[in-house]
């Protein structure tokens, strides 16, 4: 399997916001190489931990996000730490930088400094809002954006979605950017620097569902809809008190018809008016209603099964046990079960969603703090020890 | 002028609706040449469902632009033989063919990889299905929504107690784009170094699932299944939405740490909490959480929201307004330089949203969609060398059509 970044040294002195970028650029097969406090950082310490026991390599989210780098332990606030990051620095393809940028590193992650002192190393670097000091979290930066309005139920508050989902959009936005930083390098060209915008990446999100038009041409600001989208409700209730999510595309709406007047004997929605599109928007509740009457009348395996056949598009409101317990998944292989040996346990973990006839992504373990401190130096560098390229 | 990484690549693309296309956006948007196959037998749906100005227009859908802008636009019939042929002259002047139909649909066309290789060696395939190739559940059908909610992020969002929400975005449309470029640049840097192309499958669903936390390695590796928690955080406390002055007014707050904490509670004028014992660490104030959401949207219930979100920035508390598009678009300074207003020729202005990178400082360009084969004339002579004639002829025939 030929990955198709083997040999593009990364080096990622990344904060939570963009862990997920650089481990990306590892699934492709880059040597990600992870600047970390000895002291541990933010995402090991984090919880939840592996059985619930703290420890700096027992957080699932340093096992998660962590996958598949190697960490070298250097302390960026003394000199001599400065001293061996520029050093790592003067060897990587490219730099991730974090979001909130520690005090050692500032002089040198300074855009005009670094550009000066690495012209062939290209920076991505996150920021929160544009031309702004502020920094936030994965809560005030989803605000930002223009996403968190629109989750949830109108009589709630605006509601916060799992996933940390602006971190991810920040991240995948960086990672594409590293991959195109590399390809100028390639070319012999300056990869630069790219700075990605956590609001705006956000924003991006919102093209269909709040796009920027609806403001501009003074129509309306897309509001919450509670168990759907835009597009009107799409979750609902199956006899055996399970969720799916139903959305009526158009061209499955006359196979459903047909498929309630077969349950219920109410062939009425075959017909004239209820072929017409924008009808059935304006009797938007009537068809929440018949929708609702025939998932309650089957448990949902059987309904989702049946709707399928019929090329509708419904599916289950699934949890992560129905994703753990989901045979198609484990027929792609995609849960794997990684050994990691500072915990000296083997863990089912998942891959990343890359298959292609040329490689595809496996599950990897996470480095124990400063594993690699010596050995990093000794193939980046050339030295024997991190002391010795100090000199 | 910003780098053009992907210039001299060209891409055939037959995707539509907006996962697919928003992949060869961003391709475009790094110099790529995006020839989008379209056709009357197969219109992109999201030419007509999405916001229009007033009157509409057939080429001024918001959403659609948004998804499409830097691309040209062909007509291809590919229900007709000599459409098939015409597909394949076209794929061996191109580097990446993309694809976003249920699985078997292009190998139907005779237009899977094992179809194209002997057309071009070297070329890069790429299909971004929902379900993935392989798999009892490959022929399963959905769309954003049903992709969002298989992946967990539904089951996962909302409060305690109360059924599972729709996220307000269809996210995997925005998240899969990303992954899909980053493994087709990935592929044209392979092909460089080794003259190889590859067939790329991204499963939309697989891909989704990476959008959650830490929520599913919980499950497999404790056996926990964590629960709706509303607004509410595991690693942050305070962590939530609060009413503030006005409609709908929100502010979004965020306190990572015991000195955030105390210079909420200063700007707040909740001294008594910022002194309280317990509520030094993350745990104490969690316990507290209640109390504390309470006491905090007591006092923002009366404030402006951008106010007391600036406010709290300058004190160091993570804060934001809980903006809405309205707000993004006509108050807040981001306008300025991401989103773009443009003069389209139907005789209206539009914004469109550039990528939320700058490099060395720079906007990448961006120019309007492209109409409905706006581009075949030119595209069908300087590519396959057709004359006028020819190019009107097969029009007529229904195949440029």
């Amino acid at each position: 399997m030929t990955f198709p970044l083997s040999g593009v040294k990364v080096l990622d002195l990344g904060d939570e916001p963009v862990a997920f970028a650089s481990r990306l650029l590892a699934g492709l097969g880059a040597d990600v190489v992870r600047v970390e406090h000895p002291g541990g950082d933010w995402l090991r310490s984090r919880g939840p931990f592996v059985n619930g026991e703290p420890g700096l390599e027992r957080g699932l989210a340093h096992i998660l996000y962590n996958a598949g780098k190697r960490s070298v332990a250097l302390d960026c606030e003394s000199p001599a730490g400065q001293s061996q990051v520029r050093q790592l620095i003067e060897q990587a393809a490219v730099v991730i930088a974090p979001l909130d940028v520690p005090a050692g590193l500032r002089d040198i992650l300074e855009a005009g400094a670094f550009a000066a002192a690495y012209p062939n190393v290209g920076l991505v670097q996150p920021v929160f809002r544009r031309n702004s000091a502020d920094t936030a979290t994965d809560l005030t930066a989803v605000a930002a954006g223009g996403q968190m309005y629109l989750n949830g139920d109108p009589a709630d508050p605006p509601n916060y979605a799992a996933g940390n989902l602006a971190y991810k959009q920040v991240s995948l936005a960086a990672s594409l950017a590293a991959v195109t930083m590399v390809m100028e390098a390639a070319a012999g060209r300056p990869p630069g620097r790219v700075e990605v915008c956590m609001q705006e990446a956000v924003m991006w999100t919102t093209i269909q569902t709040a796009n920027e038009n609806y403001a501009y041409w003074g129509q309306r600001s897309p509001g919450r809809h509670g168990l759907g989208s835009v597009s009107g409700q799409t979750i609902f209730l199956t006899a055996d008190n399970k969720y799916v999510s139903l959305y009526h595309h158009p061209p499955a709406f006359l196979p459903f018809a047909r498929w309630y007047a077969e349950l219920f004997g109410d062939d009425q929605y075959t017909r004239a008016p209820w072929d017409d599109d924008l009808y059935r928007m304006k009797h938007g509740a009537e068809i929440v209603e018949i929708t609702q009457r025939t998932c309650g009348s089957m448990d949902r395996l059987t309904l989702i099964a049946e709707a399928q056949k019929r090329s509708m598009l419904c599916v289950p409101v699934q949890d992560v046990s129905d994703i753990a317990a989901d045979q198609h998944l484990r027929e792609r292989d995609f849960f794997q079960r990684v050994r990691i040996e500072q915990l000296d346990q083997e863990l089912e973990v998942f891959r990343l969603p890359f298959t292609t006839s040329a490689y595809e992504a496996a599950a990897a373990p996470p480095p124990a703090l400063g594993a690699h401190t010596e050995e990093v130096f000794r193939e980046w560098c050339g030295a024997a020890s991190p002391v010795e390229a100090r000199r | 002028m910003t780098p053009q990484p992907l210039a001299g690549i060209r891409v055939l693309d037959f995707c539509w609706m907006i996962a697919g296309p928003l992949t060869t956006r961003l391709l475009a948007d790094l110099g790529a040449e995006v020839l989008k196959v379209e056709s009357m037998a197969r219109v992109d749906r999201i030419r007509e469902v999405g916001v229009q100005p007033s009157p509409p227009h057939a080429e001024t859908n918001g959403v659609f632009n948004d998804c499409n802008v830097n691309k040209k636009s062909i007509m291809l019939n590919l229900g007709v033989p000599r459409g098939i042929e015409l597909a394949k002259a076209l794929v061996a002047k191109s580097d990446v063919v993309t694809s976003n139909f249920t699985p078997d649909r292009m190998d139907r066309w005779g237009l899977g990889y094992e179809h194209l290789k002997p057309v071009k060696p070297d070329i890069i395939v790429a299909s971004l299905p929902v379900m993935g190739l392989k798999g009892s559940k490959s022929s399963w059908r959905a769309v954003g929504n049903g992709v969002v909610a298989m992946a967990g992020l539904n089951a996962h969002t909302g409060f305690p107690g109360r059924e599972p929400f729709g996220l307000g975005t269809l996210l995997s449309d925005f998240t899969s784009p990303y992954l899909g470029a980053l493994q087709i640049a990935a592929a044209i840097h392979h092909r460089n170094r080794t003259g190889e192309g590859q067939f790329i499958e991204l499963a939309q669903y697989e891909a989704t699932i990476h959008l959650l936390d830490t929520e599913l390695i919980e499950y497999t590796v404790n056996g926990d299944t964590p629960q709706r928690a509303g607004n509410s955080s595991r690693n942050y406390a305070p962590h939530g939405a609060y009413a503030c002055a006005g409609d709908d007014r929100w502010i979004a707050i965020s306190v990572r740490d015991h000195a955030e904490f105390v210079a909420l509670c200063r700007v707040l004028g909740l001294d008594d909490l910022a002194k309280r014992p317990g509520l030094e660490t993350l745990e104490g104030r969690i316990a507290a959480r209640n109390e504390l959401d309470a006491a905090i949207s007591a006092r923002t219930a009366s404030m402006d929201d951008w106010a007391l979100a600036k406010a709290l920035q300058a004190a160091g508390v993570c804060a934001s307004p809980v903006e809405n598009v309205g707000d993004l678009v006509n108050r807040d300074p981001m306008r300025e330089g991401f989103l773009e207003e443009i003069d389209h020729p139907a005789g209206i202005s539009m914004l469109l949203q550039h990528e939320p990178i700058t490099w060395n400082g720079d906007r990448l360009p961006i120019s309007r969609a492209p109409f409905l084969g706006e581009h075949s004339a030119s595209v069908y002579s300087e590519l396959l060398g057709m004359d006028d004639d020819e190019i009107a002829e097969l029009a007529a025939e229904g195949v440029i059509s």
